[in-house]
């Protein structure tokens, strides 16, 4: 018989133990903010379109005011694009001319440029070589975007003594990868070479190039891999050089490496391979969008039946939930949800009301931000689709402010359409997939900014992970997208949420790790730090082992990375640093004059 | 750290390592088997007997191909393992008993781990304060002389090791090399020689995993301290007085009596100069045993009986293995080993000629030459050639040979282009003069002198003079003939004052005497051998180098004698003793009073010193990366760091870049390269006479300079070693300008500077650059 006494005490400690594990979850729910989006800023608060940086006019720069750089190609294609949107993010002016003789023609011996970027398909005379070895007497770096046609170089050997080429092997040759060194962009050595079935569907780079023999003075940054096991590996087709002539660098890119938005890092890691301390902005922020999720309408019944037997909501929570919590576990990347409460908006199917709140809740915990996406596929339009979708959320979380919106491919009058409706009118920031002549991130109008998703988090190619970690170096900046529609409206042979599940996880997991230093941010908290960057100016001085930064901004913190040689920072006033990789940190300043100490990056133990 | 305290710690180290094995571990192992001996004798047989131990599993385990670092410990560790074996034969079960009776009380809680640990502990304090105590008792006198000693020899060469970082001779490289070659089981890398010395070295650097290099640069000192040490033992034994011991070895290293010659060589460490160490072991073995079997055929009841011969097969035992040291490290030790056999067997001609004692001697000499050669025997069966300095030995026993030019590097020289055509350099040059007095004499005789015929005393008066002036210019340091005379006294001192003993019948001591005598008159010969006419068997200054360790040997014990003849007679022991304490502060205030003090040396070494801390420091940046880089330069680091990194001759590097065209392509396939220069270029092995009258920095005029085409050491000496130096210098600046940043200085003072180069290792850097001095073709 249990007695009296034993019985209370066992009551009062199932008492105990019971409210010790109801509480957490019962605090945690009560304490859940959820009806808050903590990202929304008060947009009086937030810097402005026209505070942003501009930049200098020929003026200025012949002054010596500003940092400029010249572009000498064609003013019309997509590469001038590329040098503008460049010397934008690299804080530049940047001015372009159609020839050698009419960049001479205005060349002003007392302003040089930091750099010269030539297109090699226009320029490649013998004066044009011999005027350019004349620009790096003048210390004046030269980087060829593109190198002239193989039988150009062949024929101008002032031309291949430029670029350090001692002679030319074949016009064109077929590798099987390409050897990316640690040094010229961030995320270390990498090989672009498929040795398996797998990997072969991510080459999808040039595989062909013309074949040249460096000289001395040159140090390569990649070069491509051949096959034949014959080849000495010295021998292989060098892609990005560097030549030392007289007092400075000609660099030389070998293939369509730089005709893309990949330029904007090289171009950088070239600016940081010409002096021995180089700061320079980022923005720091790496989003994750899960695009169209959660979706909150029973609709495509008939297929979530075949693939999962369960409905759409219950697949958005059951089933892709705990892969994207996982995802956000593992990674480094701050996960924004764009909602897609329907997709059809004629039908009968009615959003999922307690879904709204359940998920606000969610993403609260895992500290997501929730988004509102611009899909729909029936014939409502935008403003439609978006009044119904107000609605809903007056009705489940009313006085939920939106700061982030999905725009995907619209158009600009779409998107100002879109932006004056009620549900957005406080978004602070419009996504849009990457169109190549709009650029990566900017201002739409005077309150609100645009950033493009550079990446597919469900394919990621040889091609794309160089373009990441060029993004990554120029602007310590990447953008992925997780389109769940391709889970919830599958098309006949593309794969299933099992197969998309383990590339996406797989993907960040594997490609984003070099980049683990740099904050993980959501499009809101993206937002803020994009605007910090456009809108801040800065200088820096060095001395012998001393760097000085002056950020002309009020919006502080702002990032910064600094990529030195040989050394390592001491100590930091102002701020605080990471280190990225060797000889490449992060630096916040969270003051407007930040002192960097360095000292030698090894110091001996022996000593005299 | 700094390089001064590194070699301090570095010196104390190897010291501790090398003693330990060769001494405590020993120790011991023999401890209750050598309990009845005297401390000298004791220190003595475990020092032999570890070193022989040593020397031999190293053979044995390289002829086996298993020489690794594991079963080097499971050879030092097998006459453990055998004495617990039969220490627990029939004890098991108690032991096991004990052993779970310890654990039951361990886990019951009966006795804590503490008190166990405490009990430990006590005992352990309480066995190594005995056997200290044990060590030292009643020599409290004699430690604090011996450490005297100590000071002194740490005082006038220690202090050359913090002044001097690099190897002092060229061959020690070639040394360097077989070393590492026995890290690869290969014993006789460049054919069969010695390779004692070799085999300890090559054994503390892999038990303990100390750099060959640091070794090698260092480990002379340990040498010198044992090779000191040794003539204190020997003299410890016997001489009859009880603290004169101490004078010889103070004698020695303290006073500037014998020609830097004499111990220059002692500041490298090479093997003529360990195999010394065991040379008067040797002889005092042998010595003991003389005495020793007399008294046990003495203590025979009956003459008809067999005596008890385990005290005097010990002596023979430790004779042996002493004798077959000195020849296992170098044939040169064997040689004077030999004469002091010699000497003894003539001292102790009354007992040597008895077949009793003849044939123990005899069998024990063959069974000794038998141990060490075994070894070389083996390999040389197998097909291993002779080295080239057994061949030329082979010759100068043979009379066809020049005892000047031991070529112990002569393989190595084809393949690193490092070393030099003669094996030791720097000992040659010191010695050229003498040398070629040497060779010359005897055909300038032929050649000038006219043929008549001279009485006996005419030619023993010739003989005289001819033996004269060798000591005179080889051994005696002081101008003043009487230090000469002064040998010849010592000679002839040692062997009239043994008439005295043998008149008392102190037959030992006298034969003892007599027996250095002998020997230092046929050291004497052998030193004077081509004044004689007769063949040269080694030359004159490296034969001054055992004259000179044995004169203060000659000369305690003749003052021991003189003691001994004066107040042997006393049954007051204590005042022999007191004479011979007085004796040791008379000696000090004469070598002070006459200004004979030595003065420390500095010998200069073949690098800088620089080079050697940037050695030590990219060995240390580069742990655990080893073949992940290049030391471009003109010194001694290829075999430095063989075992780690690579190398480039900076000579062989010019020479590829000296013509070059835009398709030349030089490349050093590591990961860094370090370049070492020296701004102020060093006198190579002092070989530049007018090195002071010429501008010996780095400058455009050298690098102008045609590279020297000349091949092993000569580019890097006199003023090719300039041009190098300038050339290289030059090349660096002019690669600097082309990668300021992947180039950086790595260490830089007045004098020299070390570039390192970081490249990527797929895509090398092409050296081959025009730099201003070297020709580019179009």
């Amino acid at each position: 018989m249990i007695t009296k006494r034993n019985f209370f005490s066992i009551i009062i400690i199932m008492a105990v133990i019971l409210f010790l594990f109801q509480f957490t979850g019962v605090a945690k729910d009560i304490w859940n903010d959820y009806k808050t989006n903590e990202y929304a800023a008060n947009a009086e608060e937030l810097p402005k379109e026209s505070d942003s940086f501009s930049q200098a006019s020929y003026f200025d720069v012949e002054n010596g005011r500003e940092p400029f750089a010249v572009y000498i190609g064609p003013d019309e294609g997509a590469m001038w694009n590329i040098m503008k949107e460049w010397a934008k993010y690299a804080k530049m002016s940047m001015f372009c001319y159609e020839s050698i003789a009419d960049y001479d023609s205005v060349l002003n011996p007392a302003a040089l440029p930091e750099m010269i970027i030539v297109d090699g398909k226009h320029i490649y005379s013998e004066a044009d070589a011999s005027r350019i070895r004349q620009y790096t007497m003048l210390s004046i770096n030269v980087v060829f975007s593109s190198l002239p046609e193989y039988y150009h170089i062949m024929n101008n050997t002032k031309l291949r003594k430029l670029l350090g080429i001692k002679y030319l092997m074949a016009g064109n040759i077929e590798v099987c990868g390409y050897h990316l060194f640690q040094g010229l962009i961030l995320g270390g050595e990498i090989r672009y070479m498929a040795l398996d079935e797998e990997a072969e569907k991510r080459q999808d780079m040039d595989l062909e190039l013309p074949w040249y023999m460096l000289g001395g003075g040159t140090k390569i940054y990649m070069k491509g891999i051949m096959e034949d096991e014959n080849i000495d590996t010295e021998e292989y087709p060098p892609v990005i050089w560097r030549h030392s002539v007289n007092n400075a660098y000609v660099f030389a890119v070998n293939g369509s490496f730089m005709q893309d938005i990949t330029a904007i890092g090289i171009l950088q890691g070239m600016r940081a391979e010409t002096v021995t301390n180089m700061v320079y902005p980022v923005i720091n922020a790496q989003i994750l969008v899960i695009n169209n999720y959660p979706a909150l309408s029973d609709e495509n019944s008939d297929k979530m039946d075949e693939l999962f037997s369960q409905s759409m909501p219950a697949v958005c929570r059951e089933v892709i939930w705990p892969s994207i919590s996982a995802v956000n576990a593992q990674n480094n990347l701050g996960v924004t949800c764009m909602f897609s409460p329907q997709r059809y908006y004629n039908d009968d199917a009615e959003p999922a009301e307690d879904d709204v709140q359940y998920y606000l809740k969610l993403f609260k915990e895992i500290k997501a931000e929730a988004g509102l996406s611009y899909v729909h596929s029936d014939d409502t339009d935008i403003a439609g689709k978006l009044d119904e979708d107000n609605e809903l959320f007056d009705r489940t979380v009313s006085g939920y402010t939106f700061s982030s919106f999905y725009a995907g491919r619209m158009t600009d009058a779409q998107i100002r359409e879109a932006l004056d409706t009620e549900l957005l009118g406080n978004v602070q920031s419009v996504l849009t997939d990457y169109e190549p002549q709009e650029g990566i991130l900017g201002y739409i109008d005077e309150n609100i900014t645009w950033q493009s998703i550079m990446t597919d988090a469900y394919r990621h190619t040889y091609s794309d992970n160089l373009c990441m970690r060029s993004i990554q170096s120029a602007l310590g900046y990447s953008s992925v997208s997780a389109d769940m529609d391709r889970v919830l409206y599958p098309k006949e042979g593309e794969e299933t949420w099992e197969e998309l599940s383990k590339v996406y996880s797989g993907n960040l997991y594997t490609y984003w790790k070099p980049f683990n230093v740099f904050d993980a941010a959501t499009v809101s908290e993206s937002d803020a730090r994009t605007r910090n960057f456009l809108n801040m100016n800065y200088s820096y001085e060095e001395t012998d082992d001393m760097v000085n930064i002056s950020v002309e901004s009020d919006n502080l913190p702002v990032w910064f990375i600094f990529r030195t040689n040989n050394r390592v920072i001491d100590e930091i006033e102002g701020g605080s640093f990471a280190l990225i990789e060797n000889e490449a940190y992060l630096i916040r300043v969270d003051e407007k004059e930040v002192t960097i100490k360095l000292k030698p990056h090894s110091e001996r133990y022996y000593y005299e | 750290m700094s390089m001064t305290m590194l070699t301090i710690l570095d010196f104390i180290k190897m010291f501790v390592l090398y003693s330990g094995i060769t001494i405590v571990i020993p120790y011991l192992y023999l401890r209750k088997r050598i309990i009845s001996y005297s401390l000298t004798m004791k220190l003595l047989i475990c020092y032999m007997v570890g070193n022989f131990y040593i020397m031999n599993m190293v053979f044995v385990l390289e002829l086996l191909h298993i020489s690794y670092r594991i079963t080097l410990i499971i050879g030092t560790l097998v006459p453990f393992i055998i004495l617990l074996v039969k220490k627990c034969r029939g004890k098991t079960r108690k032991i096991l008993e004990n052993f779970l009776d310890f654990i039951q009380k361990l886990v019951s809680g009966s006795i804590g781990v503490k008190t166990y640990l405490y009990r430990w502990s006590a005992k352990l304090r309480k066995w190594i304060w005995g056997n200290i105590k044990g060590f030292f008792k009643n020599h409290i006198i004699d430690a604090v002389l011996a450490l005297g000693v100590f000071v002194l020899v740490l005082w006038i060469f220690g202090s050359n090791a913090l002044n001097s970082y690099g190897y002092g001779a060229s061959d020690i490289p070639v040394h360097n090399y077989w070393i590492n070659a026995l890290s690869d089981n290969k014993l006789f890398v460049a054919g069969v020689y010695p390779m004692g010395f070799h085999a300890v070295i090559y054994y503390i650097h892999a038990v303990f995993g100390m750099h060959t290099y640091v070794l090698l640069r260092l480990f002379w000192l340990v040498q010198v301290i044992y090779i000191v040490f040794m003539i204190t033992a020997f003299l410890k034994v016997v001489c009859r007085t009880r603290f004169i011991a101490h004078i010889g070895p103070a004698i020695y290293v303290g006073t500037g009596l014998f020609p830097v010659h004499t111990y220059s060589r002692f500041y490298s460490s090479l093997p003529q100069e360990y195999g010394m160490i065991f040379i008067l072991p040797s002889a005092l073995f042998a010595i003991e045993f003389f005495r020793q079997y007399s008294v046990e055929l003495k203590n025979r009841k009956d003459k008809t009986d067999r005596p008890d011969k385990k005290e005097s097969r010990r002596y023979l035992m430790l004779f042996a293995i002493s004798f077959s040291m000195t020849l296992a490290v170098h044939f040169y030790n064997t040689m004077i080993a030999g004469f002091f056999c010699v000497g003894i067997a003539a001292g102790f001609f009354f007992r040597f000629l008895r077949w009793k004692y003849f044939k123990r001697i005899m069998l024990t000499g063959i069974i000794s030459v038998c141990i060490a050669a075994a070894p070389m025997v083996i390999a040389f069966v197998c097909g291993t050639p002779l080295q080239g300095s057994l061949g030329w030995g082979m010759s100068v026993i043979n009379g066809n040979g020049d005892s000047d030019e031991e070529d112990v590097n002569e393989d190595v020289t084809q393949s690193t282009e490092q070393a030099p055509a003669a094996d030791n350099v720097q000992n040659n040059i010191q010695n050229s003069g003498n040398s070629e007095t040497d060779n010359t004499t005897p055909d300038a005789n032929a050649t000038t002198e006219p043929v008549v015929k001279a009485s006996i005393k005419d030619k023993l008066v010739e003989i005289f003079g001819k033996v004269f002036s060798t000591v005179d210019e080889f051994v005696v340091n002081p101008k003043d003939n009487i230090y000469t005379y002064a040998v010849f006294g010592i000679i002839a001192l040692l062997a009239v004052l043994p008439l005295i003993f043998f008149a008392f019948r102190k037959t030992d001591y006298a034969a003892s005497l007599l027996s250095l005598s002998v020997c230092m008159f046929l050291v004497m010969c052998l030193q004077a051998a081509s004044g004689l006419g007769l063949p040269q068997l080694m030359d004159g200054a490296r034969c001054s180098i055992f004259f000179a360790y044995l004169i203060p040997v000659g000369i305690t014990l003749i003052i021991d004698a003189v003691l001994y003849i004066l107040m042997g007679w006393i049954r007051l022991k204590w005042i022999m003793n007191f004479a011979s304490f007085a004796m040791i502060i008379c000696i000090i205030y004469l070598a002070v009073d006459y200004d004979m003090v030595r003065e420390p040396r500095f010998s200069g070494s073949l690098e800088s010193n620089e080079a050697i801390m940037c050695v030590a420091n990219i060995l240390k940046d580069n742990e655990g990366e080893n073949g992940t880089w290049t030391i471009c330069s003109a010194n001694d680091e290829l075999r430095m760091t063989e075992e780690y990194g690579y190398h480039e001759e900076i000579i062989s590097f010019l020479r590829k870049i000296e013509y070059i065209s835009e398709y030349s392509q030089v490349t050093i396939p590591t990961h860094m390269i370090y370049f070492f220069i020296e701004k102020n270029v060093i006198n190579y092995a002092g070989v530049m006479g007018n090195y002071n009258s010429v501008d010996h920095k780095v400058s455009p005029e050298w690098a102008k300079e045609a590279v020297p085409n000349t091949g092993g050491l000569d580019p890097y000496m006199r003023t090719n070693r300039m041009i190098v130096m300038s050339r290289m210098y030059y090349w660096a600046q002019e690669f600097m300008k082309l990668f300021p940043d992947e180039m950086e200085i790595y260490f830089e003072n007045d004098d020299f500077v070390c570039y390192v180069v970081e490249q990527e290792d797929y895509a090398l850097f092409n050296l081959a650059i025009d730099y201003g001095y070297n020709s580019v073709v179009e």
